[in-house]
């Protein structure tokens, strides 16, 4: 009796199970309209890296040169308590070490060939405006400060150099300046020294293409500059480097760009802090040596060639501790020698490093890559050893096996093998990613040393990951209650399960 | 009450619900086997009910019938051998560790991630329970003696090859549900009722694929002379689409430059391909691998994947009947 | 109904099972079939309910045609494969109530009346047949046969197995049948006595063909006389064969005399 009571029963409850599911899929949408919509929201929210609602993800905006206005009024320039209606008048009538005050709107063109002149606005602000032609404010004098002013109007002749601010004399201090609707916001031509700081360029984002933009701060032949604290949007590219050496940026933020930091033939500098999000690429480093790229945040910098960070022709740099979070390639690197790529989070791109010229004198190591659709991509005619060091990477979805405890896998890893480059060259291939065979060469390919595939592997990966994505994650945010203390760490760990191939 | 046989009329679902995939299943096998075995009519010698009644229509009322029966009783067989209970526990069990082990990812993401997980383990795992359940189908029954005995009777092979196909059919689909049921109550548990599409998805698909497994281990058991016979190639078979098909894939896809319909006929010519390709097609990016857009471009659509894990029901379970003819008691 | 094979041919690879059998089986008859171990009785029965197709001639039951209309046949047919057997999980009813239902047969006690003609307990007809001997799972056999009330009833070795009293329930079973209704009763043996006891006709089978055939007085008288039924001009048989007398001479006669068949339907006979 029990046999004919399990009969009935078993088939019985399996129909009612499959017809609760499918009944509940169906009334899903139609009871909840509020609910499936909310789903559908949040499914469209996964499939797009550039989800927002996590707090990583929100860049903060109008922080530089908050107090600067461009009032209408008539401008009055003072100078050694001599009033003036120009502001050309007054600086030309400056002697070394004094200070212009100007107040109001100045509608001209001026040049500070005084050296040690301080030029600031005053409390109610004042704006030089260039009507459209040439440089705004040229600063050939050494040692000149600008503080407080709001310069708009440059030409467009990209040719003519025709800038917000053009800096010719050395020592050149910018602050607190707002520049608006110029071609280039600053030039440093030449000059040493100059220290550009909570500067805000808002550049003019109705001139297509990008490239007929100007850059918003451009650095030619300059040594020992500093740009820091300040915010670039709607430029060419936000800061470049030509025959740049020594040169610190750093906590900036650049959005809207087509680079958010260029450098072009100029070794030896720091960047440091900043923010690149919304750009073509977040950070160019091209043609250059002795680099040092650290600490530094790329977003969603996705467009058709969109990279967080591409180092082309980049030689015996560093690129340390950065987020590459959301791009569509998260480091780009072409033909790049000698560099160490290490400690940097490279999360949610479409692919994590993309290696298109490949190298063999670097370093790749103690980076995390999680939850990128791929984790490589690389040029594949060698195997690649990517830990220099005696300690790997972190892959998410990595397959490790720490026997002795030291938190380094002693099961080596291959983020791209055979299956990769064979999706690369033929992707219909890909129809076949995720099935067993696909498994099982991913599997030879990791446990047998003596398989020597071209692609990558990480002979020393890490099992636990040195950073915490969490505040990038957008359903972590949503969801409210992310475990804390020991928690933590557990949370991360489970939130990642694999790359997809 | 008294007859126990009585029991299964009372028990519509036993033959309607398992079939449901396939009601043509039934009706294909009758077709094929009608050229030769014409039934020309009743002559009444009989007192059937249904003597009355048209010929065509006894026809098919009594292939029906015939199918119901061995549907049922096949079915009843493997309840009380417990493969019903064996098959629930062991997707239970594995669907369980799965879902241990992927913990606690939040959100809908999460819940895709899982499924594609589940996906895969189901790409294993019901291949090899439907061939371990239907590799002695056929060739069991004829150990045990009880084929000759059944073939004695006035009904056509073919409607015993379907009947026996319905009724495991019943035990592995009902497994299936039952058994996925449970990663699923977690899934909705975890991730809301918003994952619930994208979960029965998978297992509408990791029924089919059990069934196209099931027809393949039927036509094996149809053919093989002995139990170890089916049971080996039974098991070169899961060997064989599990791993090696697409292993010889992906060599062909390296080595040549594939029309898309090559590329088409590659995945529809092996079930558990098919079955991957349907599931994580109907997941969003992050856990599909961007198998929409693969879909897209390889000219595989979700009717054609899901038609042809229909044709691998039918037709091995077709074939099953026409060869079991040849079949020597 | 009658049983007709004209002419029937069957090979199997290179073994040559039947080679030109010719047989009628009138109406109601009770029909007798012996041979030696390979003479082709399984076949002919195999070929009677549609199992296997002849290679040429044709075999009819009731005048249809078995290869045109197997199906049809089988309704009227109750046969009874030399292997018997039953799936573990049913029990003896659950069994005939799949005969019954397949054959669309109403539901009027026939299943309990089955059981009980063929010596089952209703008891034991509900135990699972895992459980069974081997002599109950022929009663059973024998029941699922019966159930049909059929016109022709075809049986393999329908006593190998069966313990003395099984033998007797048997005989008793055929007898009913053969004095209660004009059903057609084949079946073969290894057990002369057997056959000359139950039936009114018998045929000798060997090598593929039917050697003799006709009622079992004639088939004794001849034997005795040595003027064999069978028309192929087979040696007489020897003397000490005809002591035994009846049947067996018939028999002996009808194979040739054959020493290593003989010797084996002659321990067959004493050890059923």
């Amino acid at each position: 009796m029990s046999d004919d009571r399990l009969e009935a029963g078993f088939l019985a409850a399996a129909v009612v199970v499959a017809v609760l599911g499918v009944a509940a899929a169906v009334a899903l949408p139609v009871a909840g309209a509020a609910g499936g919509a909310g789903v559908g929201a949040d499914a469209s929210d996964a499939a797009a890296p550039n989800a927002s609602g996590a707090p990583g993800l929100a860049v903060t905006t109008d922080f530089a040169a908050t107090g600067v206005t461009a009032p209408d009024r008539d401008g009055t320039a003072t100078v050694d308590g001599e009033s003036f209606a120009s502001a050309r008048a007054a600086v030309d009538a400056a002697e070394p070490g004094d200070t212009v005050v100007l107040d109001g709107r100045f509608d001209e063109r001026v040049n500070a060939s005084v050296d040690d002149l301080r030029i600031v606005a005053s409390e109610s602000g004042a704006v030089i405006d260039g009507g459209g032609e040439g440089r705004v404010l040229t600063v050939s004098g050494e040692n000149v400060t600008v503080s407080g002013v709001w310069v708009r109007g440059s030409g467009s002749d990209l040719g003519s150099e025709d800038a917000g601010v053009f800096v010719a004399g050395d020592r050149a201090r910018i602050e607190s300046v707002r520049i608006t609707d110029t071609a280039y916001g600053i030039w440093i031509d030449g000059a040493d020294e100059a220290a550009v700081e909570d500067v805000r360029i808002d550049g003019r984002e109705d001139v297509y293409p990008v490239t007929d933009r100007g850059n918003g701060i451009h650095l030619f032949e300059t040594s020992g500059t500093v740009v820091r604290d300040s915010e670039i949007t709607d430029t060419r590219d936000g800061i470049y480097f030509s025959w740049a050496t020594d040169v610190l940026a750093e906590n900036n933020t650049i959005r809207h760009t087509r680079y958010g930091v260029h450098y072009m033939y100029s070794d030896d500098n720091r960047l440091v802090d900043n923010v690149a999000a919304d750009n073509g690429v977040g950070y160019a480093l091209m043609v250059s040596e002795g680099l040092t790229v650290r600490n530094n945040t790329a977003l969603r910098n996705d467009g058709s060639s969109g990279h967080g960070i591409m180092a082309k022709d980049i030689e015996d740099s560093t690129v340390a501790d950065n987020h590459l979070v959301a791009n569509r390639n998260g480091l780009y690197r072409y033909n790049a020698q000698g560099n160490r790529l290490v400690d940097n989070l490279v999360y949610r791109n479409g692919v994590g490093i993309h290696s298109a010229a490949e190298s063999g004198s670097e370093v790749v190591a103690g980076n995390s890559f999680v939850r990128n659709e791929r984790a490589v991509r690389t040029a594949r005619n060698s195997l690649v050893a990517w830990n220099g060091t005696d300690r790997g990477n972190y892959w998410s979805g990595a397959r490790v096996a720490d026997r002795d405890g030291d938190g380094v896998s002693e099961v080596r890893h291959r983020p791209i093998g055979i299956v990769e480059n064979l999706i690369d060259d033929h992707p219909q291939a890909a129809a076949f990613a995720n099935s067993p065979a696909f498994e099982a060469v991913r599997l030879a390919e990791s446990s047998f040393p003596v398989v020597e595939t071209p692609g990558v592997v990480d002979r020393r990966p890490l099992v636990e990951p040195n950073h915490d994505w969490r505040a990038y994650e957008p359903d972590a945010a949503s969801g409210g209650e992310a475990a804390g203390g020991d928690g933590t760490r557990a949370a991360n760990r489970t939130a990642d399960t694999e790359d997809t191939p | 009450m008294s007859d126990p046989t009585d029991r299964p009329v009372e028990e519509p679902e036993g033959e309607t619900r398992p079939d449901g995939g396939h009601p043509d299943a039934a009706a294909t096998v009758g077709a094929l086997d009608g050229g030769t075995d014409v039934d020309t009519g009743e002559s009444g010698a009989t007192a059937t009910a249904e003597a009355a009644e048209t010929e065509t229509s006894e026809g098919t009322r009594g292939t029906l019938r015939h199918v119901f029966v061995v549907a049922v009783t096949e079915y009843r067989l493997a309840v009380r051998s417990r493969w019903a209970l064996a098959l629930t526990g062991l997707f239970v069990f594995f669907g369980a560790v799965l879902m241990t082990f992927s913990g606690s990812a939040v959100g809908p993401a999460g819940a895709e991630r899982v499924v594609a997980s589940l996906t895969s383990l189901a790409a294993y795992l019901v291949p090899l329970a439907a061939l371990a359940l239907g590799y002695d189908a056929i060739v069991g029954r004829e150990d045990e003696g009880w084929l000759a005995v059944v073939f004695s009777l006035p009904v056509r092979r073919s409607e015993v090859v379907a009947g026996t196909y319905l009724g495991r059919l019943a035990v592995l689909a009902g497994a299936t549900v039952l058994g996925f049921a449970f990663s699923g109550a977690l899934i909705v548990r975890e991730f809301g009722v918003g994952a619930l599409p994208g979960f029965l998805g998978f297992l509408g698909g990791a029924v089919a694929v059990g069934a196209a497994f099931l027809a393949v281990a039927l036509l094996l058991s149809t053919v093989a002379r002995e139990k170890t016979h089916a049971l080996g190639a039974a098991l070169l078979v899961w060997v064989w689409f599990v791993l090696g098909h697409d292993l010889l894939a992906l060599g062909i896809v390296a080595a040549a430059d594939l029309p898309d319909a090559a590329l088409s006929a590659l995945v529809l010519s092996n079930p558990v391909s098919a079955f991957r390709v349907l599931a994580l097609s109907g997941l969003g990016t992050t856990a599909g691998g961007g198998f929409t857009a693969v879909l897209a471009g390889s000219g595989l659509s979700t009717v054609a994947l899901a038609a042809s894990l229909v044709a691998w029901c039918v037709i091995p379970v077709a074939l099953a009947a026409r060869l079991v003819r040849r079949r020597r008691l | 109904m009658r049983i007709d094979a004209t002419d029937v041919r069957k090979t199997y690879g290179d073994v040559t099972a039947l080679d030109g059998l010719s047989l009628s089986v009138p109406s109601g008859s009770t029909y007798g079939i012996i041979g030696t171990n390979g003479a082709g009785k399984s076949t002919l029965f195999r070929l009677l309910v549609g199992h296997d197709r002849p290679d040429a001639g044709t075999v009819s039951v009731g005048g249809t045609d078995v290869t045109e209309a197997g199906r049809r046949v089988r309704e009227r047919v109750g046969y009874l494969p030399e292997h018997v057997g039953f799936p573990d999980g049913l029990s003896g009813r659950e069994v005939l109530g799949v005969h019954r239902a397949i054959r669309g047969l109403p539901k009027d006690g026939r299943t309990a009346d089955a059981i009980e003609r063929v010596g089952l307990t209703q008891e034991e007809a509900d135990r699972r047949v895992s459980g069974y001997s081997n002599g109950m799972q022929r009663r059973l056999g024998l029941a699922t046969v019966l159930l049909p009330d059929p016109d022709v009833l075809i049986l393999d070795e329908p006593t190998a197995g069966l313990d003395p009293r099984g033998v007797d329930e048997f005989h008793a079973i055929v007898g009913e049948i053969t004095a209660e209704t004009d059903a057609t009763v084949v079946f073969c043996s290894h057990v002369l006595g057997e056959v000359e006891r139950l039936c009114d006709r018998a045929a000798v089978l060997h090598d593929g063909r039917v050697r003799a055939a006709g009622s079992v007085d004639e088939l004794a008288a001849d034997a005795e006389t040595g003027n064999g039924v069978a028309g192929d001009g087979d040696e007489p048989t020897t003397a000490s064969g005809r002591d035994r007398g009846g049947l067996r001479a018939a028999f002996r006669e009808a194979i040739g005399g054959d020493a290593t068949h003989d010797s084996q339907a002659d321990s067959e006979e004493v050890a059923p």
